[in-house]
């Protein structure tokens, strides 16, 4: 065997293992794909054979293969016996190359399942962690449906190495199987405050991740992560925590307020630039999420300006750039602070990093005005001039038009100015962007009327050198320009000076090289111009200039005839002909000029892109309806009628190119729509065309300002736009001049819409009249149009799925899959117990299932409600202080308990909130009323109906679950103690990661109708056990409840003690003091109680193999003892259930009436048990590495065996 | 003369500029392979470790409380990218799944966006057009001859990806001792490993390199164990393998060497 090991590795080293690959590589520069492609084949060769080490070695080979982009698929099922092989040397490489590899589709994943599992539960943690490894790159739904329990399992491994893997990779597996969040998290939330730090982060991790796709789920957390926040030290959990409050106080604006304050003294206190970076990102979250009413909002606001200036400022660019990233957050809501470092802003444009660059550009949208834009946007166009890269050009030309048409245009004081930047622009090579200039082109055009023929000198010129930008850039989109170009003039053609020229420019044959959409405007255009030329015409009686135009035509049109686009040719030969006729006609001496034109009567009108859609559906029609039922070999015909309603979208649909990005203009929009409703400047436009038609000549009563015609047209050469800087200059100073001779003649005029209150030094932007009286022209929307309330989320989202309420109990329903074996049941984990609930519960009839869903959702509401309470209560206290006070060890509060203030805070709290509701109006006060009523009715119930508690789900949250099953409601929660005031329940749970502790759950219900406060829990320690009190105190000192109890409700506390032998049960006395409060004053109580630590609380629910527990029986090393109870009347399948949820035990196999069952104390001692059911009897022997604890163990069993 | 770190939790260090002749000068094309590694161990070849300063050579004393060095954090990292100063790849670790042929795009893509970048410009650059869009961000170092480039997205702390590229690069010079490009040629199956340590899934799994490297060790003794006897053979030709090899860098780089690395200190 040996000898054939090692002939087997003898051949195997003369095989080329992967250094011999690479070198092989290097070595063949010349052919290396032929040489790679002979080492494909020789790797296919050694896949062949049977030796794992030879396969191992080739399927590394292939892994290097694939990193340099060759398929490697073909071999999945070679890497899948390689990732099963048992060394894990060979393991390694097979997870890692399936790791690369593996994807959703490919087929053969399915057939690794038992193998990951098998590598999940092997006693290596290295086998376990390269399992983890390799199946958080390949998982699918699958394979986390399967593997989620197995997983979960893991999460409580004894090894931080693998409990850190297993949590990280619960992420994917929520992600690819959401079903599994709900059960999961109890579990995943313990681990926030694993002891190892190392799981506490990925902890911290997957719950920030989740929390940060679906917020408002995990605003119940908050407290918690508060608690973290305040007390960690570790740097990254706090980074990540606070980028979490980042996402969460947008729907709590309170847990904005209460947040601001921890959060400015760590930006003053800390010196690490990554945890004030979040921080200030923070802050700057909390501040949007507050419209205001904060005291020292602009402080803070000032704070992280500040911060963030020495940020930009610092020589280190990474840096600057974050400084300038955050900036751009705090100018959407508070631009007045931004302002104030234009400066700043204006030196990082210069900077010679483009990234630098680019997120200074972001915030000069926000830095301009009316006063400012004309500089800025000419700085801008100089750096369009000098740009390299096309991409950063690109950007900038986007800029320069985002800066100058935000807000429908505010800043905009002279839109020749605009023109003449935007034709500037189109002379940009390569530019990706020709269709957004061409946008503002047509907008500015027909929005703003009194620029109308300005645009269209501008435009007749643009086509006159179209040969230049076309051929030029035939190949980029600044073509589109002229798609533009050509509209504007055709249908402002009134306004051309020279429309013969134009008319001939559109009409050259360079003009069939553009494309054919451009085209077809242009031949619709030709046709305006036409008209346009031929009233002139006629009305000059010139009859030979109008013959001659039209032969011009009807010489020219034939080569947009033969155009290859169908639309242009569809429309030329249709007005070839109509110019023929009207060629005839003219021979004829027929004056036709008024006809022609009458094809463009009436004005355009731009028309909201969503018009169509917000078009409300008259009562009574339903569209989906047929009108004829549908023949029955349906020819899917549907297509068609689609077609039409596509034709007969209004006509300006085209002209936004329909790249353009719509919803985004849509967006931008309706803003602008807003915003004009609001602004006393913009003249409305009326609902109806035809009314419009008659405020139209009213353009012409407002007075505009003399265009200054000493500006030439265009400058060949020379951009123009600098000249319209200086002519504003001095226009504005001629204002000036102007206002103070007016001022000094105490004249009070009120100039239109315009109210000059400001002193001429303080020129505010309100104090710059336009250019032009701009009357910006609305868009359309139909009458009564439907409000704008699409859902914008994407379907697919895959963090959709995750939207999962986490604080609904858990319904029976919602475990994890656990394998099953067809005939021997064995179990592989705790939630054995579950299972068999699971599938008893789906024996029963459908109406009963309807009655608990009901149930459920009832609870579930009231819960909403309670969970609403808890966080109310917890916000409504006031900020703490600023260094809160450690932790007490051992004593931790339920995790959505109503946290505290620090004692001494804790007694103004309490009256604090009783004022306030006091103070609430009656209203209020009786939903609150109810609120309590319902919880009241629901604590009733709660103690009796926890949910057992696994492991994983120990918190109160939980324990609305309802077990709804044949079994007799089971509870590990016992009374403790019980008087008029208060009710004690608990239960007694160990962990198997502290050997000499357990934790007592003790869940206070206020049963009267007073305020308790001030509660104190003290025991009388015996040598063997010991309450952990909080460091520095005496053991005669009580333990302080971290709660307090407004009347009915009820909240869990947990104590830690210390074991010292846990083979005997234990009795220790204590007494509970408190302060009750009610109307008539506050009277101090006490409550005494007796707690009972049986031997089966020291028991924690551990899986075991049916192997290892063989191995565990034969081993000897264990004593023996049995017990036998007769009468019992109860199913096995219950009794099982009943042995695991009391005593902790997991089923490792079970054959029909006999069960083998195993479970582990937390010192280590190991408890097996065989429960065999005759007729009436019971009988269990167990064998346990303690007989002490064995016997115990079987008496407290005994005992509860006979209750059934 | 080190500039002091501007952000001193995650101290990172800002790029050095390495003595003596410029690495980045490209290798005359060679003709055979022999001349072009021996070039390559000449000057090509720099080595990355030497790139890398150290921590403790620039502490001071903090203002405020003292925090523990930062755990850098990230949810989501869409890519990890090694490849050198000529867009070879030397490694390529990608958490969502793409073709091979888009992942070389990919590799190619973001080559172009990071080698135009002058030295003194800040690490992060927007997102390429292949991988993510708007919502990614690549964050990169470029130590001696080679790339680091992380295509993350919006949700990660910047400076935290820059000091986990850090930590990762030290690791791998504790790992190798004295990394070097051929290193990671030769041996990406370990940088593979080495980075299973580090980052699972696209999630942060652990920063401390102490723990990264102490489950390395532990692992490749693992590996070593159950070689054993069969193993043997295999070694033995390897290390004969290799014994043929003028140019096995360390050998040639020896004059390199001066820079000892001294003991980090420790950082959890």
């Amino acid at each position: 065997m040996a000898l054939k090991m090692v002939k087997g590795s003898i051949d195997r080293m003369f095989d080329k293992n992967l250094q011999d690959l690479v070198r092989g590589i290097r070595n063949h520069k010349e052919d290396e794909a032929k040489y790679i492609s002979q080492c494909i084949d020789e790797i296919k060769q050694e896949l062949k054979q049977d030796n794992i080490a030879v396969k191992a070695n080739a399927v590394c080979k292939l892994t290097y293969l694939q990193m340099l982009g060759y398929d490697i698929s073909w071999a999945a099922f070679n890497i899948i016996e390689v990732m099963s092989a048992s060394k894990f040397t060979f393991k390694r490489i097979g997870y890692l190359a399936a790791s690369q590899c593996f994807h959703e589709g490919t087929d053969v994943i399915m057939l690794t399942t038992n193998q990951i599992r098998k590598d999940l539960s092997s006693p290596s943690q290295y086998d376990t962690g390269v399992a983890l490894t390799g199946l958080s790159c390949f998982v699918t739904p699958d394979l986390a449906r399967d593997l989620a329990n197995d997983i979960m399992t893991l999460m409580s491994h004894t090894k931080p190495y693998i409990r850190k893997k297993a949590v990280l990779i619960m992420y994917k597996v929520f992600l690819k199987y959401p079903e599994s969040l709900r059960p999961a998290f109890p579990r995943l939330k313990e681990k926030l405050e694993d002891p190892d730090p190392g799981v506490q982060s990925a902890a911290v991790n997957v719950i920030c991740e989740l929390a940060r796709r679906n917020p408002k789920n995990y605003l119940s957390l908050a407290p918690l992560f508060f608690k973290l926040m305040t007390s960690s030290t570790n740097n990254w959990v706090l980074i990540k925590i606070i980028k979490l409050f980042g996402a969460l106080t947008p729907l709590e604006p309170r847990l904005g307020k209460k947040l601001i304050e921890p959060l400015t003294n760590l930006i003053h206190s800390t010196s690490a630039m990554s945890l004030l970076y979040e921080c200030v990102n923070t802050v700057i979250a909390v501040l949007i999420s507050l419209s205001s009413g904060m005291p020292n909002h602009s402080a803070s606001i000032q704070l992280c300006v500040q911060k963030l200036r020495i940020l930009i400022e610092d020589s280190d660019q990474n840096l600057k750039y974050l400084g300038l990233l955050a900036m751009s957050k705090i100018l959407r809501t508070h631009p007045k602070s931004v302002q104030a470092h234009k400066d700043l802003v204006l030196q990082c444009l210069d900077d010679k990093d483009e990234s630098i660059r680019l997120r200074a550009l972001d915030l000069l949208y926000g830095m301009v005005s009316k006063k400012n834009l004309m500089e800025i946007v000419k700085k801008l166009m100089t750096h369009v001039d000098k740009a390299e890269g096309t991409t950063y050009r690109d950007e900038l030309l986007t800029k320069i038009i985002d800066i100058c048409s935000q807000s429908n245009y505010q800043h905009i004081t002279n839109f020749e100015w605009y023109i003449s930047i935007l034709v500037e622009l189109t002379r940009l090579e390569g530019t990706r962007h020709g269709h957004l200039i061409a946008a503002q082109m047509l907008d500015v055009a027909i929005r703003v009327k009194a620029i109308r023929r300005f645009a269209v000198s501008q435009m007749s010129a643009l086509l006159d050198s179209a040969h230049l930008v076309a051929s030029s850039t035939q190949r980029s989109g600044i073509c589109e320009v002229l798609y533009a170009a050509a509209w504007i003039c055709g249908e402002f053609s009134e306004h051309l000076q020279e429309p013969q020229q134009t008319l001939e420019a559109m009409l050259r044959p360079k003009v069939t090289t553009l494309p054919g959409h451009i085209q077809a405007v242009y031949v619709q255009n030709v046709v305006k111009l036409y008209a346009a030329i031929l009233q002139q015409k006629e009305q000059a009686a010139d009859a030979q200039a109008a013959q001659e135009v039209t032969q011009l035509l009807v010489e020219r049109l034939p080569q947009f005839v033969q155009s290859a686009d169908l639309e242009a040719q569809e429309r030329a030969s249709c007005i070839l002909q109509l110019v023929k006729h009207v060629q005839k006609l003219q021979a004829r001496d027929v004056p036709v000029a008024e006809e022609v034109s009458a094809l463009f009567a009436g004005e355009l009108n731009p028309v909201a892109p969503k018009a169509q859609k917000k078009v409300p559906v008259p009562e009574g029609l339903d569209l989906d309806a047929w009108i004829n039922e549908p023949l029955s070999d349906s020819e899917s015909e549907d297509e068609k009628p689609k077609a039409i309603f596509h034709d007969e979208e209004p006509r300006h649909a085209k002209q936004r190119p329909p790249e353009a990005d719509e919803q985004e203009l849509a967006r931008r929009r309706e803003a602008r729509k807003q915003e004009q409703a609001n602004n006393p400047f913009y003249i409305k436009s009326s609902p109806s065309p035809q009314k419009r038609y008659q405020d139209a000549p009213g353009v012409d009563h407002i007075p505009v300002v003399q265009i200054d015609l000493s500006v030439p047209l265009k400058v060949p050469g020379m951009p123009m736009s600098d000249q319209y800087v200086k002519l504003e200059e001095e226009r504005r100073h001629r204002q000036r001049l102007e206002k103070d001779k007016r001022k000094r003649k105490k004249r009070e005029r009120e100039r239109r819409g315009a109210r000059r209150h400001t002193s001429l030094h303080t020129e505010s932007d309100e104090d710059i009249t336009p250019a032009q009286r701009v009357d910006i022209v609305t868009e359309e929307m139909p009458e009564n149009a439907l409000p704008s309330d699409e859902d914008d989320k994407d379907p697919n989202d895959p963090y959709r799925a995750l939207d999962i309420d986490l604080d609904k109990p858990l319904a029976d329903s919602e475990k994890l899959p656990v394998q099953k074996h067809r005939d021997t049941e064995t179990s592989k984990s705790p939630e054995r117990q579950d299972v068999t609930v699971v599938e008893k519960k789906s024996k029963k009839p459908k109406k009963k299932e309807k009655k608990q869903k009901e149930k459920e959702r009832e609870k579930k509401k009231k819960k909403e409600a309670e969970k609403g309470v808890d966080l109310d209560f917890w916000l409504s206290t006031t900020p703490p202080a600023a260094t809160p006070a450690p932790e007490e060890p051992g004593v931790n509060a339920a995790v959505t308990a109503p946290k505290e203030e620090p004692r001494g805070e804790e007694q103004d709290a309490g009256e604090d909130a009783e004022q306030d509701l006091e103070k609430k109006p009656s209203e209020q006060k009786k939903k609150k009323h109810k609120k309590d009523k319902g919880e009241r009715s629901k604590d009733k119930k709660r103690p009796k109906k926890r949910a057992p508690p696994r492991e994983g789900d120990a918190e109160p949250v939980q324990n609305g679950a309802l077990r709804e099953e044949p079994l007799p409601p089971m509870s590990s929660y016992s009374l403790l103690a019980e008087n008029s005031y208060i009710k004690m329940t608990y239960d007694v749970q160990g962990s198997l990661q502290k050997d000499s502790q357990v934790t007592v759950s003790m869940v206070l219900e206020n049963q009267s109708s007073s305020f308790l406060k001030n509660m104190e829990l003290n025991v009388l320690d015996s040598l063997n056990a010991r309450l952990a009190r909080p460091e520095g105190s005496s053991v005669h000192d009580g333990v302080p409840v971290p709660f307090q109890l407004p009347p009915g409700i009820s909240n869990e506390a947990q104590f830690v003690f210390t074991i010292q032998s846990i083979v005997t049960a234990q009795k220790l006395k204590g007494t509970l003091s408190f302060i009750a409060k009610n109307d008539e004053g506050s009277t101090h109580e006490k409550l005494d109680f007796k707690l009972h630590f049986t031997c089966t609380s020291y028991l924690v629910t551990t899986p075991c193999y049916s192997d290892a527990f063989a191995k565990l029986l034969e081993s000897g090393d264990l004593s023996m003892s049995s017990v036998k109870v007769d009468g019992i009347s109860m199913s096995f399948q219950n009794l099982l259930a009943k042995i695991c949820f009391h005593h902790h035990f997991s089923v490792v196999e079970r054959v029909d009436s006999c069960a083998s069952m195993y479970s582990r104390s937390i010192q280590g001692h190991h408890v097996c048990l065989l429960v065999k059911k005759g007729e009436k009897s019971v009988s269990v022997d167990g064998k346990c590495s303690d007989s002490t604890l064995l016997s115990n163990v079987l008496e407290e069993m005994k005992e509860t065996l006979a209750k059934c | 003369m080190l500039r002091a770190p501007a952000w001193s939790c995650f101290r990172f260090p800002p790029r050095r500029p390495r003595p003596g002749p410029a690495l980045s000068k490209p290798c005359p094309a060679a003709p055979g392979g022999a001349r072009a590694r021996a070039c390559a161990g000449g000057g090509g070849w720099g080595r990355i470790a030497s790139e890398i300063p150290r921590r403790g050579s620039r502490a001071r004393p903090r203002p405020g409380p003292q925090l523990p060095p930062g755990r850098p954090g990230s949810a989501m990292i869409k890519a990890i990218l090694i490849f050198n100063n000529h867009g070879k790849p030397r490694l390529s670790k990608f958490y969502q799944p793409y073709s091979e042929d888009t992942q070389q795009q990919i590799i190619r893509e973001t080559f172009h966006l990071v080698s135009k970048r002058d030295e003194n410009v800040c690490n992060f650059l927007e997102g390429g057009l292949l991988i993510g869009g708007s919502d990614n961000k690549l964050i990169y170092r470029h130590y001696a001859t080679l790339y680091f480039v992380f295509c993350v997205d919006s949700s990660e702390s910047e400076l935290g990806i820059l000091d986990l590229i850090q930590v990762f690069v030290e690791t791998l010079d504790k790992c190798f001792e004295n990394v070097c490009e051929l290193d990671l040629i030769f041996h990406v199956d370990k940088v593979h490993n080495i980075l299973a340590e580090m980052v699972m899934g696209g999630m942060v799994l652990e920063t401390n390199m102490n723990e990264i490297v102490t489950q390395i060790d532990a692992q490749n003794k693992l590996e070593k164990s159950e070689a054993g006897l069969a193993g043997a053979p295999a070694r033995a030709v390897s290390a004969v393998k290799n014994m043929n090899l003028p140019e096995i860098p360390r050998n040639i780089n020896i004059g390199d060497i001066s820079i000892k690395v001294p003991n980090l200190p420790s950082f959890k």
